[in-house]
């Protein structure tokens, strides 16, 4: 099958699915597979509940439940990533972003007129719709080893994501991902600190003094949060 | 038309470190002194208090204390056939904005130059030959000794209280200290700090293999000092949250725990946060600055006129407001001609991890300047007959935190996600150190700042263009001490080892370090340096640019206390020389 010709069958199933999403979002203000944030301010600022869907999927790939500790969505990576991409950071407040815009070198870093927001928006739908044209399913639909193949076509930029690169893509989500998981539980991931507990990180603990003097054992002390 | 404020006798650009020693210095003069700061007012109280200061997302990741790049910017390309394009993102390096600037993100490690840095050019014609030194380098003397800057360093030190232990004090070798430092009159005005234990490893296997490791001098202090102004530092409790991140403590010297609030109870000085300068206004034949024009907070252009102009901002605004205001020649890389933007320069880093997997090292338990350093491979303190470079670097192991976001390392062929990932971030979080280097960047012909023909910041002043990429000297220099720093790896015997080395040609995107410099670069001679030994403008008298800005090239430390020596150095010159009689001092 040629691009052309997956792209136009994806794109007709794409107006299929976004018309079920919609009638699951009307119907039901807490839809199957999305989470609500345990306290403070409740629900999403900025995702849609079909994006909620597939970044659920996409993070329990990047950092799955385990004997070792909890995965990114029961952290609250993707509520996290909501509350970045409702802020300066989905705003891309503190990049420059003027143009002209050129692609540049791989030196010359990141070039991309998208602020992240816009970025995650775009980049989501079309992955959707390419899952749906390559194995007809939504992303959060396929099976845990297509799921990891894909994001494996995604970081090698062998997927179409109309526009966004791939790669880049890829790496935002990666790296927001691990900010989620690891950051104080202030930012809404993280939460009971239960990342930093798995490792032994202490936290915002300002005084480690009797810690330097060890040699070789760990210090081991609960871990502080900012929000206590 | 632009506002017009009272006329002053100086105005200082930017309130990090530089100005905040001339602000302090000029303390007592009785001139009416005005500072501007294009960031926003901040003290320690409220702005870094704990628990909140200490939070690696808000400041590590998304950079809270650092420039703020949707209003200025530089752009960047390798070389001068390319098309340079804005640095939309912070990455290789973090520059400051905000009252005391990156003074107050620093690591606080607080290394003098080696004597030989300061003649680099004549002192390796006279011992290995002219033709030890490739033709693309631009490397020249500074103007300047390190015998002459000893009291300045002494002065600079002493007002920060650094924690260390001296090597060489009035020639006579002092055991525990740096054998190959330049002498210095006293020791340091507090001791080191506890070097952990990464640390003491690595020293005890470099010592058995015949280096010389040090306690890196600290501007975190060992204990509770009061300088000699008067003023009070706490000691440092080892945190893990120094560079990147403001002090919560008191504890790591900065321009406002140590010489701003000297300078702010003088009634003659007024400091206007918020203010940002445009450039540097000049007299019609354009001989002498009249003052500078600031944006301030509510959006409205100002002129400030002054007497004298001092340019303390950081190393690229130093060097793009002489070049958007006429100060001096600008630099023409193919003509050879001209000298502001010229001996760009920066550092060359590189690291080699250590993994074991039956210790526990408490990283997480650091300070911005805590370990060991050896300076065994440094400056020309080893024969460079032998190798095919010139410069060097230190070797050492620093242990600064282990923030988890941004400071973890895990064993080579890790998965960058999914189970593995996580499972290797249970297993070896906390079980490995780094040595890193801090190597010497020499000035080159082809590196160089000047301003882009296309892109502007939002005040519409054109963006400062860098044209750099690693000098091939620096590159064999790096791979030198990448074997060195092997060599002391596989002595302590890791489960797993690994080195890292930043991209070639240089990249923008990850992070190396903030050591930027050059561009308005010193010297006694007016056709290769834009200021002259006291950094004073050779074209422009009433105007000085005092800064990393005036290095001639990078040497192979951080560059903190050479650039508080010459600050003090300058401002000696100011008020000894300049104030009684105005002109050019050379």
């Amino acid at each position: 099958m040629s691009n052309d010709a997956r792209n136009s069958v994806s794109r007709r199933k794409f107006l299929m699915a976004g018309a079920a999403a919609s009638a699951v979002v009307a119907g039901a203000p807490t839809p199957a597979g999305a989470q609500a944030p345990e306290a403070g301010w409740q629900g999403y600022a900025f995702l849609t509940s079909p994006e909620v869907t597939t970044l659920n999927a996409i993070v329990d790939r990047l950092i799955p439940a385990d004997q070792t500790g909890p995965g990114g969505v029961d952290a609250g990576v993707v509520t996290y990533i909501d509350r970045q991409l409702a802020g300066r950071f989905g705003a891309a407040a503190e990049w420059y972003m003027q143009g002209p815009w050129g692609t540049g070198t791989p030196s010359q870093g990141w070039q991309f007129a998208l602020p992240p927001a816009t970025f995650y928006r775009k980049g989501l739908l079309a992955l959707d719709r390419w899952c749906r044209g390559a194995k007809d399913k939504d992303f959060a639909d396929l099976s845990a080893e297509d799921q990891d193949d894909v994001l494996e076509a995604l970081a090698a930029s062998k997927v179409d994501l109309e526009g966004i690169p791939p790669a880049a893509f890829f790496e935002m989500i990666r790296e927001n991902t691990a900010e989620g998981y690891l950051s104080d539980p202030l930012y809404g991931g993280n939460r009971n600190m239960a990342a930093w507990k798995m490792i032994g990180f202490p936290g915002a603990t300002p005084v480690l003094t009797p810690a330097v003097s060890l040699k070789g054992e760990a210090y081991v002390t609960p871990p502080l949060a900012i929000g206590g | 038309m632009a506002r017009q404020m009272p006329p002053v006798d100086v105005v200082i650009v930017g309130m990090g470190w530089t100005g905040g020693i001339a602000a302090r210095e000029l303390a007592g003069t009785g001139l009416r002194i005005v500072g501007l700061e294009r960031g926003r007012f901040r003290d320690t109280i409220p702005d870094f208090t704990a628990p909140n200061a200490l939070d690696e997302l808000r400041y590590s990741v998304r950079g809270d204390m650092f420039q703020d790049l949707s209003k200025e910017t530089v752009t960047f390309r390798n070389a001068p056939n390319e098309t340079a394009l804005p640095m939309r993102r912070l990455g290789a390096f973090l520059p400051g904005t905000g009252l005391g600037g990156a003074g107050m993100h620093w690591n606080g490690q607080t290394y003098r130059f080696q004597p030989a840095d300061f003649q680099l050019r004549s002192h390796i014609e006279k011992r290995y030959g002219k033709d030890r030194i490739d033709d693309d380098l631009s490397i020249q003397d500074w103007g300047v000794t390190y015998d002459e800057l000893e009291p300045s360093y002494d002065k600079f030190e002493y007002v920060c209280g650094i924690s260390g232990k001296a090597g060489n004090v009035q020639g006579k070798i002092q055991a525990g200290g740096n054998p190959f430092e330049g002498p210095r009159q006293r020791d340091y005005p507090t001791p080191p700090l506890n070097i952990g234990y990464a640390g003491s490893l690595f020293s005890e296997t470099a010592r058995s293999l015949g280096y010389h490791p040090f306690p890196t001098p600290a501007a975190n202090l060992s204990q509770a000092y009061v300088n000699p102004d008067g003023v009070e530092l706490g000691v440092c409790t080892y945190c893990g949250f120094c560079e990147r991140f403001g002090c919560y403590n008191w504890s790591k010297s900065s321009p406002l725990n140590t010489v701003l609030p000297i300078a702010m109870r003088n009634p003659n000085f007024e400091l206007r946060c918020e203010a940002h300068v445009t450039r540097v206004n000049m007299s019609k034949d354009g001989k002498t600055a009249t003052g500078v024009t600031y944006v301030d907070a509510n959006g409205i252009e100002t002129f400030q006129p002054a007497a004298l102009v001092l340019l303390c901002a950081f190393q690229f605004h130093n060097v793009r407001l002489m070049l958007v205001s006429g100060i001096g020649k600008p630099y023409d890389p193919a003509k050879g001609e001209g000298v502001v933007g010229r001996n760009f320069a920066y550092q060359t880093v590189a690291s080699v991890v250590t993994f074991f997997e039956d210790k526990r090292f408490n990283t997480f338990a650091g300070a911005g300047a805590m370990g060991p350093t050896m300076d065994d491979f440094n400056s020309d303190n080893f024969d460079h007959d032998k190798v095919d470079f010139i410069g060097g670097g230190y070797l050492a192991v620093h242990t600064t935190g282990a923030r988890p976001i941004t400071q973890v390392h895990l064993p080579p062929g890790t998965p960058r996600w999914g189970a593995k990932w996580k499972q290797a971030l249970h297993q070896w979080y906390d079980r490995s150190f780094a040595i890193g280097c801090q190597g010497s960047s020499m000035a080159r012909k082809q590196n160089y700042i000047d301003i882009d023909p296309t892109y502007r910041d939002i005040y519409g002043v054109p963006l400062a263009r860098m044209t750099f990429d690693f000098a091939p000297n620096d590159i064999r220099m790096r791979e030198f001490l990448i074997d060195k720093m092997i060599g002391i790896a596989k002595a302590l015997k890791p489960t797993h080892m690994m080195a890292s080395r930043p991209p070639v040609p240089f990249s923008i995107v990850p992070y190396q370090t903030t050591h930027v410099t050059g561009g308005a670069i010193m010297g006694t001679d007016p056709q290769t340096s834009a200021v002259n030994r006291y950094l004073q403008s050779w074209d422009v008298p009433n105007v000085f640019s005092i800064g990393a800005s005036a290095f001639p090239q990078n040497a192979g430390y951080n560059p903190t206390d050479t650039v508080g020596a010459l600050a003090y150095w300058s401002l000696d010159a100011i008020k000894s020389r300049y104030l009684p009689n105005p002109g050019k001092l050379m």
